[in-house]
């Protein structure tokens, strides 16, 4: 079954994804409406851009999900609290809860996750795909996995054409 | 972007080696498998990984047997990029 939530990975890099997932999927705010993102930043992408724009140009693309999630503002506070000796204890990231949908019509509940600078300038965007790619060949194959919608919300309007 | 990953990405990927991994509470398999550090849209630094395998924490009644498959780009900027203002 393609696109079910991580458990368990063997590389640092997957395993912060999983866990700033699970943490955002633990939260109790409410789905709200999207408000439409900052032309600017869906042009320029999120790569640079402030963590709030950026969660709403992947909300853009891919549709919320339908759950309930902490919202960025909520993960911001989680992440900057500091234990007893003054060290910050969330790392700089940022899940935004979205639905994938896959060819077969099968949905799952997934994060795209927005590391971010001190300055809550976002640094690296990982998106999760809803078709391998590695079993892709076609055009049309690629355009199922999602991987344009994740170049557009990295890089915006400089990842265009398709192709 | 699609010629990239058909004709630079795939041929490069790395495949990682099963693993196990039995606790108290669960047994799993994992296979992890990446290929990193693409130049794509003109600035930015694109990654791919991919992890499969069977976890018995994920099993629920339409995936009686824990399998999962999960796939995801990475974007970046490359070290020397300007930020934006």
């Amino acid at each position: 079954m393609a696109g079910r939530l991580p458990s368990v990975h063997r590389c640092d890099f997957m395993k912060t994804i999983t866990i700033a997932t699970a943490a955002a999927l633990a939260g109790c705010a409410t789905v709200v409406p999207t408000p439409p993102p900052d032309p600017s930043v869906l042009a320029a992408g999120c790569l640079g851009a402030d963590v709030h724009a950026c969660a709403k140009v992947v909300r853009y693309y891919i549709s919320p999900a339908n759950l309930p999630g902490m919202s960025v503002d909520e993960q911001l506070t989680r992440n900057d609290r500091t234990d007893v000796n003054g060290k910050q204890i969330g790392a700089n990231i940022v899940t935004v809860v979205v639905t994938l949908k896959y060819v077969t019509g099968y949905t799952s509940t997934e994060g795209v996750d927005l590391f971010y600078d001190p300055s809550y300038r976002v640094t690296k965007v990982s998106v999760p795909l809803a078709l391998d790619p590695i079993v892709a060949h076609t055009a049309a194959d690629y355009a199922s996995t999602g991987s344009w919608h994740a170049a557009l919300i990295a890089g915006g309007s400089r990842c265009a054409p398709v192709g | 972007m699609y010629k990239l990953f058909e004709n630079k990405v795939k041929p490069s990927m790395t495949w990682g080696k099963k693993e196990y991994n039995i606790t108290d509470t669960k047994a799993e398999t994992s296979t992890m498998s990446y290929s990193k550090d693409f130049q794509v849209c003109g600035d930015l630094k694109m990654s791919y990984a991919t992890s499969h395998g069977v976890d018995t924490s994920t099993i629920t009644s339409d995936n009686p047997n824990g399998v999962y498959v999960n796939q995801i780009l990475t974007f970046s900027r490359w070290p020397m990029a300007a930020s934006r203002p």
